[in-house]
C-alpha cells in the first residue's frame, strides 16, 4: 500500500512540476499592448536611466513597451546561453561579436534582413550588419574601436615626444620607458582565457600590417601566414625584452585597466569604451589613443579591432515585427546619435551626428583615428569563435614560454585546432 | 494542519491516513528534491549518451563516444591530474592546519580572552566568500604587491615573482589559497569534538604516565576519527566541485596550468557549446563524488 502511495505521489508531483515548468504568462497582457524583454549589458555601461528613457519614448511613439533585462556582460552571456538551450531567450538579445555566428548556426536568431524589409525599414543609412552565411543576425547599434591607450606622462617623462608606430618603434620606447625599479612597463595586455577576446587585440598588430587571418573562402589561415608568423615573433620579442608588465598571462581586462589608472603602464591595447573609467580613476593623467603599431615597412591601408554593441531578434519571439521595429528605432539618426553621445562611441546610422561635448586629447585622437581606419573583427566568422581564440591564447602562452620551437610551429598546432572546429561545423 | 479532521470510523481510511500521512509531510522537500536534484542529473546523464545535443532539436544516440573522447582528451586529463594534486594537497593541509589550530585555541594553557581572539581570527577566511578572497589574493600576489615587496626587501627574492602567472607554481599557489581559505571549518568543527573529549581519558592516561603526544595519538585522534573522517570527505567533495575561486583566480590558465575539471566542465559547455561532452564530464565528477559520498554514507550509518 505504502509502495502505490508513494508511486502516486510521485505522480502527482511530477505533473506538478511539469505544469509548473510550463511557459509562464504572455507577452501581450488583456489591453492587447505589446511588451518586448530587451536583454542586455548596455544599460550598465551608461547613466542610469537612459536606456529606460529611450524605450519610454519609443512606447510615446509607437505604444510598444520595452522591459530592460539589464545586467553585466558576464552574466548576459551566460544567461543568454541558458535561455537559448532552453528555448526561452528575450525577444531583443544584445549580442557579441564572438556569440553570433553560433546562435544563428544554432537557430537561436530570426533573419533580421527578412524582418526589416517587413515593417518597411530602410537600411541605406545603416553601415554595417553582421551576416552569417548571408543572412543578417545581429545589427550592431555602436560602434566602439580598440585602440592603443597610451600614458603620454610616462613617455614625456622619457624625453620622447613621438608615438611609435611599427614595431621597431614600439619596442624601442618600450625599452625606454621600462623601469622595474618603480614598477613602470612600457605594455600591458590582457591575456587570461576568462575572456580569450583579447587575442583579437593581438591580432590586432597583424591586421594594421595588412595581415588577414581568413582565406578567401572564409576558411581560417594561421599557419603559413607570413605576416601573423611574424607577429607573434614580435609579440615574443616584447617579452624576451622585458618590457611586459609582469603578471600578463593570467591578467584580466579590469586588471589592465588597473595597472593603466596606477601609472604603471605606457601602452595598453583596449576598448575606447573604458575611457570613461580611465578619466575617472586617473583625472590626471595625460592620455591618448593611437592605432596598433605595423609591421617595419607596411605602408597599405591602416586597420583596427573594432567592437559594437549588437542586437539580435530571437526565433522564439511572438512579436519578432515588434521587436524589428525597435530596433529601427535605435538605429535612427537622432536616437542612434544620442545613444553613441551616451555610450561614446561611434554611430552606425551613416547620418548620425552625435554631439559629443568632449573634447579631450584623448577623444580627439580617438575620433582622427576613427576617421581614416576600417574595423576589422576577422575571428566572428568562425564557428566557436571565443573558444578558438582560447586556443590560440594558450598556444601564445606556451610559444612565449619556450614551449615551441617557433612561432610557425606553434601556428601548425593552432591552425589545426582552428581546421578541426572549422571543418567540424 | 487539520489532517485530523479525516472520517477514522472506516478501517480502510484509517489505514489510508495514517499511511498517507508521512508522505503528506515530506512531499515538499521531495518536491524539490525531484526538482533541483533528480531530474537535473538524470537530465545530465541522459545528455551524455547524445551528440549535439541543446543546440539540435534531433540530437542523436552515440554511445559512450562523449565519454571517450573526453578521457581521451590531453586537456581532460591534464584536468583530472591537476584536480588530483588539489584536492589531496587541501584535504591535507586542511586536516593539518585545521587540527593544530584547534588544539592551539583548545589549550588549558591559553586565557580566555586572548582564546576567544584568536577563535575569531582564524575563522575570519572562512567568512569571505570566493570573489573577496579572489580579490584579496590578486591583490597581494600582484607581481608588484606587497608579497613580493616584502620578500624582496627581505632579500629572500631578487625578482619580483609571477605568483598566478608561472605555469610552474601557479598550481601550487592556487592550492596555498585555497588552504588559506578552508583551515577554518576544520578548525571549528575539530575544535567541537575536542570540547566533547572526555577529560576523565586525559586523567586517567596521566596517571598511568602517558606523555602528551601518547595521549593525542591515543586519545585525541581515535576521539576525533569520526569526525575526521566525516569532513575530510566533505572537504573532498566540495574542492572537487570547487570552480569560482579558480576560474576568478587564474581561469584555468595559464595554458591549463590550473585547469581543473570544474573549469573543463565549463569551457566545453559555455566557450565549446559541446554540452554533450560536458555532460559526460560532469558525470565523471559525479561519480567520483558519488563514491565519496558512499564511504561518507557508510561511515555516518556506522557511526549513528
Amino acid at each position: 500500500m505504502k509502495k502505490v502511495i508513494a508511486l502516486i505521489l510521485s505522480a502527482v508531483m511530477l505533473v506538478c512540476l511539469v505544469s509548473g515548468c510550463g511557459q509562464g504568462g504572455t507577452d501581450t497582457p488583456d489591453d492587447g499592448e505589446v511588451v518586448l524583454e530587451f536583454q542586455q549589458w548596455f544599460d550598465n555601461e551608461m547613466e542610469a536611466g537612459y536606456l529606460q528613457s529611450v524605450c519610454d519614448a519609443f512606447y510615446e511613439e509607437t505604444g510598444i513597451k520595452v522591459n530592460l533585462l539589464s545586467q553585466p556582460y558576464a552574466d548576459t552571456k551566460t544567461q543568454l546561453q541558458a535561455s537559448a538551450v532552453a528555448g526561452t531567450m528575450a525577444d531583443i538579445v544584445a549580442l557579441d561579436g564572438s556569440w553570433i555566428y553560433d546562435y544563428a548556426t544554432q537557430g537561436n536568431l530570426a533573419d533580421l534582413g527578412k524582418l526589416f524589409t517587413e515593417i518597411g525599414f530602410d537600411t541605406t543609412d545603416v553601415s554595417m550588419q553582421t551576416t552569417v552565411n548571408g543572412t543578417v543576425y545581429a545589427q550592431p547599434l555602436v560602434i566602439f574601436p580598440c585602440l592603443m591607450a597610451v600614458n603620454r606622462d610616462i613617455l614625456t617623462a622619457n624625453g620622447i615626444t613621438e608615438l611609435p608606430t611599427t614595431w621597431s618603434e614600439f619596442l624601442e620606447v618600450c625599452k625606454t620607458v621600462t623601469d622595474p625599479a618603480n614598477n613602470v612597463y612600457g605594455f600591458a595586455m590582457n591575456m587570461s582565457t576568462d575572456n580569450a577576446t583579447c587575442m583579437e587585440y593581438f591580432a590586432a598588430f597583424a591586421w594594421n600590417s595588412g595581415c588577414s587571418i581568413l582565406n578567401e573562402d572564409g576558411s581560417p589561415f594561421l599557419a603559413g601566414n607570413e605576416v601573423f608568423t611574424a607577429t607573434a615573433e614580435f609579440y615574443k620579442s616584447l617579452f624576451d625584452n622585458n618590457v611586459v608588465s609582469p603578471g600578463l598571462f593570467t591578467m584580466t581586462d579590469a586588471d589592465k585597466v588597473q595597472e593603466f589608472v596606477n601609472g604603471r603602464v605606457a601602452f595598453m591595447p583596449d576598448s575606447v569604451a573604458h575611457l570613461t573609467n580611465i578619466r575617472e580613476q586617473a583625472p590626471d593623467m595625460d592620455v591618448v589613443y593611437m592605432n596598433m603599431p605595423s609591421q617595419d615597412g607596411y605602408t597599405g591601408p591602416s586597420y583596427m579591432r573594432a567592437n559594437n554593441w549588437a542586437c539580435g531578434i530571437s526565433a522564439n519571439s511572438e512579436h519578432p515585427q515588434e521587436a524589428a521595429k525597435f530596433i529601427a528605432y535605435l538605429l535612427g539618426a537622432d536616437v542612434n546619435a544620442d545613444l553613441c553621445t551616451h555610450a561614446g562611441g561611434f554611430p552606425v546610422n551613416a547620418k548620425a551626428e552625435p554631439a559629443y561635448t568632449d573634447t579631450s586629447a584623448a577623444f580627439q585622437s580617438i575620433q582622427e583615428i576613427n576617421k581614416t581606419t576600417t574595423g576589422k573583427a576577422e575571428f566572428y566568422s568562425l564557428p566557436t569563435a571565443e573558444a578558438l581564440m582560447k586556443v590560440l591564447d594558450e598556444d601564445l602562452i606556451m610559444y612565449i614560454d619556450g614551449e615551441y620551437d617557433s612561432a610557425e610551429e606553434m601556428l601548425q598546432h593552432t591552425q589545426a585546432e582552428f581546421d578541426k572546429a572549422y571543418q567540424g561545423n | 494542519m487539520q489532517l485530523k479532521n479525516y472520517n477514522h470510523d472506516h478501517p480502510a481510511v484509517t489505514r489510508l491516513y495514517r499511511n498517507f500521512r508521512p508522505y503528506g509531510y515530506l512531499s515538499p522537500v521531495m518536491l524539490l528534491m525531484v526538482a533541483l536534484l533528480f531530474i537535473p542529473i538524470i537530465l545530465v546523464i541522459g545528455y551524455s549518451f547524445f551528440d549535439n545535443v541543446l543546440i539540435n532539436s534531433n540530437p542523436k544516440w552515440v554511445g559512450l563516444q562523449n565519454y571517450i573522447t573526453v578521457l581521451t582528451d590531453p586537456v581532460f586529463l591534464k584536468s583530472m591530474k591537476n584536480t588530483a594534486v588539489f584536492v589531496v594537497c587541501n584535504v591535507v593541509f586542511h586536516l593539518i592546519i585545521g587540527m593544530a589550530l584547534a588544539l592551539m585555541v583548545n589549550a588549558k594553557s591559553l586565557r580566555p580572552a586572548p582564546k576567544a581572539f584568536f577563535r575569531v581570527v582564524y575563522l575570519l577566511p572562512w567568512m569571505f566568500n570566493a570573489t573577496v578572497i579572489a580579490i584579496l589574493w590578486k591583490l597581494l600576489l600582484n607581481p608588484n604587491g606587497i608579497v613580493n615587496y616584502l620578500l624582496v626587501n627581505a632579500h629572500i627574492i631578487t625578482e619580483k615573482i609571477s605568483w598566478l602567472s608561472d605555469r610552474t607554481i601557479v598550481l601550487g599557489v592556487l592550492t596555498f589559497i585555497n588552504i588559506w581559505a578552508g583551515y577554518p571549518f576544520y578548525m571549528i568543527s575539530i575544535l567541537a569534538g575536542l570540547q566533547g573529549i572526555s577529560s576523565n581519558l586525559y586523567e586517567a592516561a596521566a596517571i598511568d604516565g602517558a606523555r602528551p603526544v601518547q595521549q593525542f595519538f591515543h586519545i585525541t585522534l581515535p576521539q576525533l576519527k569520526p569526525i575526521l573522517i566525516s569532513i575530510a570527505m566533505l572537504d573532498f567533495i566540495w574542492t572537487t566541485q570547487n570552480f569560482s575561486l579558480i576560474w576568478l583566480l587564474t581561469a584555468g590558465g595559464p595554458s591549463h596550468a590550473t585547469e581543473m575539471m570544474s573549469t573543463y566542465v565549463y569551457t566545453t559547455a559555455f566557450m565549446e557549446y559541446q554540452y554533450a561532452q560536458a555532460s559526460a564530464a560532469a558525470v565523471i565528477i559525479l561519480l567520483a563524488c558519488m563514491i565519496l559520498a558512499i564511504f561518507y554514507v557508510r561511515n555516518q550509518t556506522r557511526t549513528d
